[in-house]
């Protein structure tokens, strides 16, 4: 519905089929279902670098023009 | 022949329109207006004995005694069948008939039935409790509704068990029945793939939700370098102590609360209250649903112009489409007013 109102919105999530069942266009695989921007198996440094990369990547994916829903590979 | 009482409003009593909404609770001998109908429809099986009406306004106004006052009644008359309506897609008297419904099945053990527009607002809210069966958004449709109310309530009245509500053209109620079948698991898994290769037509047994509208993408950020971006989440992460009760399963509410608040993360300290995910990791450290820390970082490199001030949550498990679209649309809307350009959203 965020995006019905115009403001582009990425979906970081680790069900990325369910997201696009329902309805979000820009959809980031991340992290696992109970943390989606968590990687509990790294050391808190590590992982804030990683969390870091993943919301850039959702940033490119509100930056990036598109016609329909997009499930943005792991780039 | 079947007895059935009938519960309609003011309107539908031809006592008038909105200006008197504040009609009170009466009973009345016979069918009244939409009655006649449905008495057409019954032909000789059956007939309305008595018919119950309550302005819109009034019946809210106080709505445990007027049903009461129904409860009292049709505990007199003892009908073997309540119709309510139909409401079509009208709110105030959806909801009447639908607690008018779900208190005579529940207290009287009397079956019962109303006529709803399938979005209706009280569709949502009793459609475990009464039997419905769909019509048009208005009584344009009264006929058909008439006719189907008819056809299912007499099955009901005489006792008869409900079949799936596709094969009786009702709203589904929600729930599940089992049956015994001769015909095991595997046959008929088998059948339904060979149909579905062969290209012919197949029911699953199990309802799948529908599809979600498709909804053309948003206009991408032209700058990322001076946009202010939000954070959003269905994860539940709240204040420790909920202040604004937001439910752990089948949200109805969302709410917003200071990023600054989320960064000291104590007194009050963040926790989910989700209830459909183990929250051990969110809750030892909330960036792994709000990735604040990630976000406010990119800011301060310049790689985004800002960090919108709130960030918005609610709880995403058993939550009703319906529901999860409103609160979707005011939180776009409180976000647009925020002079927001983007959003990142987290979802378990």
């Amino acid at each position: 519905m965020i995006e019905k109102n115009g403001v582009p919105a990425a979906l970081l999530t680790a069900m990325t089929s369910m997201a696009m069942v329902a309805g979000a266009n820009r959809i980031l695989s991340s992290g696992l279902i109970p943390h989606p921007a968590g990687d509990p198996t790294r050391s808190p440094d590590e992982e804030f670098v990683w969390r870091k990369g993943q919301v850039l990547k959702a940033l490119n994916a509100v930056a990036t023009p598109l016609e329909e829903a997009q499930i943005f590979a792991d780039w | 022949m079947v007895r059935i009482a009938h519960y309609i409003n003011q309107f539908f009593a031809g006592i008038g329109g909105e200006e008197k909404a504040d009609a009170p609770f009466e009973v009345r001998d016979g069918a009244v207006g939409p009655g006649r109908a449905i008495e057409m429809a019954l032909g000789a099986e059956g007939e309305i004995i008595q018919t119950l009406v309550c302005g819109d306004n009034s019946f809210h106004a106080d709505a445990e005694a007027n049903i009461e006052a129904v409860i009292a009644s049709l505990g007199r008359s003892k009908p073997d069948l309540l119709i309510a309506g139909p409401a079509f897609n009208a709110g105030r008297y959806g909801l009447a008939c639908g607690a008018v419904c779900a208190a005579v099945s529940e207290r009287l053990g009397i079956p019962t039935i109303t006529g709803l527009f399938p979005e209706a607002p009280a569709v949502d809210v009793y459609r475990s409790r009464t039997v419905m069966v769909p019509t048009g958004d208005s009584a344009a449709g009264m006929k058909g509704a008439v006719e189907v109310l008819v056809r299912t309530g007499m099955r009901l009245a005489q006792g008869e068990q409900l079949r799936p509500a596709d094969v009786d053209g009702r709203i589904p109620m929600g729930f599940r029945r089992s049956w015994v079948t001769d015909i095991p698991v595997a046959h008929r898994a088998t059948e339904m793939l060979l149909a579905k290769l062969r290209g012919d037509a197949f029911a699953s047994e199990v309802a799948l939700p529908e599809g979600a509208e498709a909804i053309p993408p948003a206009a991408a950020v032209a700058e990322l370098s001076s946009a202010t971006i939000a954070l959003v989440t269905e994860g539940g992460l709240v204040p420790e102590d909920n202040p604004d009760r937001i439910e752990s399963s089948s949200a109805t509410k969302w709410a917003r609360y200071p990023i600054s608040m989320l960064e000291r993360n104590e007194n009050p300290s963040f926790k989910s209250i989700h209830a459909g995910y183990d929250s051990q990791w969110v809750d030892a450290d909330p960036d792994r649903m709000v990735p604040l820390d990630a976000l406010k970082a990119l800011a301060a490199e310049g790689v985004i112009g800002g960090v919108h001030d709130y960030f918005y949550a609610t709880t995403g498990t058993g939550t009703t489409v319906t529901h999860g679209e409103r609160m979707g649309d005011e939180i776009a809307k409180q976000l647009i007013s925020d002079g927001v350009h983007a959003v990142i959203v987290t979802s378990t």
